[in-house]
């Protein structure tokens, strides 16, 4: 277990963990965090506020930082027993750990598990999944709204390929039709110099100017 | 911020003399048939942790014999608490950051 931070601290200011060079299994990952834990629960007993927002840190880095099989591990349930029985409610590894979970955690894990998940836990994590739950009615609103504005941007999309097609079909010194066929929106060098779409789309098409 | 390449001598001073030549700590780690014996420098590790400046600050017999006990810990877990204080700040970015 030891071995898990035993590492020389290293020179770059965090709290080194181990490094993942050698091919490991995820159960090497287990006892970081279960190491990480307890150094917690440790640095909380002992009220040592900077060693606990240090070894904080280092759970939470560790989290994102993929493991030697490339995938990233979030402390599993012995990590989660040893925070929830050395630490207070208020506790923002407490807070972490609902945060890891409330992102990864699948109906296996209480289908499963629940037995030994601390009951404190699995209510914080009821809370947290409840309070970040896209609600049916918003999903419904939302989803009606998107419809409306695709239908309004294939309208768009229609319009301007008319209008692409009216300026193919126009002779570009024919003002007459080339303002007919366009939106108002596009009119707007009528009466200045020519619309800068005409001579690149005769020159592209290969039409007579 | 300061890193260690950076360290002058006043540096030095500020952030490695201040604890070095302060009195030493005896802690007791875990029961008796499971037990190991650390030793820490009181003005490393009293500034920032309550519980040791608790137990030092005269009132219980711990800071006569300048002994704490901890029975219901982990040797291991503790090793690397020091480990922790005593890098930390040899380090001053890590001191910075923590």
């Amino acid at each position: 277990m030891r071995s898990g931070i035993d590492h020389t601290m290293s020179q770059t200011g965090t709290l080194p963990i181990k490094d993942n060079s050698n091919p490991s299994d995820s159960a090497a990952v287990a006892d970081e965090y279960a190491t990480l834990a307890k150094l917690l629960v440790l640095a909380e007993k002992l009220m040592d506020e900077q060693a606990k927002a240090a070894v904080l840190a280092a759970i939470s880095a560790r989290s994102k930082e993929p493991f030697s099989d490339g995938n990233l591990y979030y402390p599993a349930i012995d990590s989660v027993q040893i925070i929830y029985e050395g630490t207070s409610e208020d506790s923002p590894a407490r807070a972490l750990l609902v945060e890891m979970y409330t992102e990864s955690v699948t109906s296996a894990f209480v289908t499963d598990k629940s037995d030994a998940v601390p009951k404190d836990f699995l209510q914080d994590l009821a809370l947290s999944l409840l309070v970040n739950r896209p609600l049916l009615k918003i999903h419904d609103k939302l989803k009606s709204e998107f419809e409306s504005t695709k239908c309004q941007l294939l309208n768009t999309k229609r319009v301007l390929a008319d209008t692409e097609e009216a300026l193919r079909k126009a002779q570009p010194n024919n003002s007459s039709l080339f303002t007919a066929s366009l939106p108002n929106s596009l009119t707007q060098h009528r009466n200045g110099s020519p619309s800068p779409f005409v001579p690149m789309l005769s020159r592209s098409r290969g039409l007579p100017s | 911020m300061l890193t260690t390449s950076s360290l002058n001598d006043q540096q030095l001073t500020i952030y490695s003399s201040s604890y070095v030549n302060s009195p030493i700590i005896r802690v007791v780690v875990g029961t008796t048939i499971d037990q190991d014996e650390f030793f820490v420098h009181e003005d490393l590790i009293c500034p920032r942790n309550e519980f040791f400046r608790k137990a030092m600050n005269g009132q219980w017999k711990e800071s006569e014999k300048r002994m704490v006990p901890l029975p219901e810990d982990e040797a291991a877990v503790f090793s690397l608490y020091l480990k922790l204080l005593y890098v930390s700040t040899w380090y001053p970015l890590m001191q910075h950051s923590l």
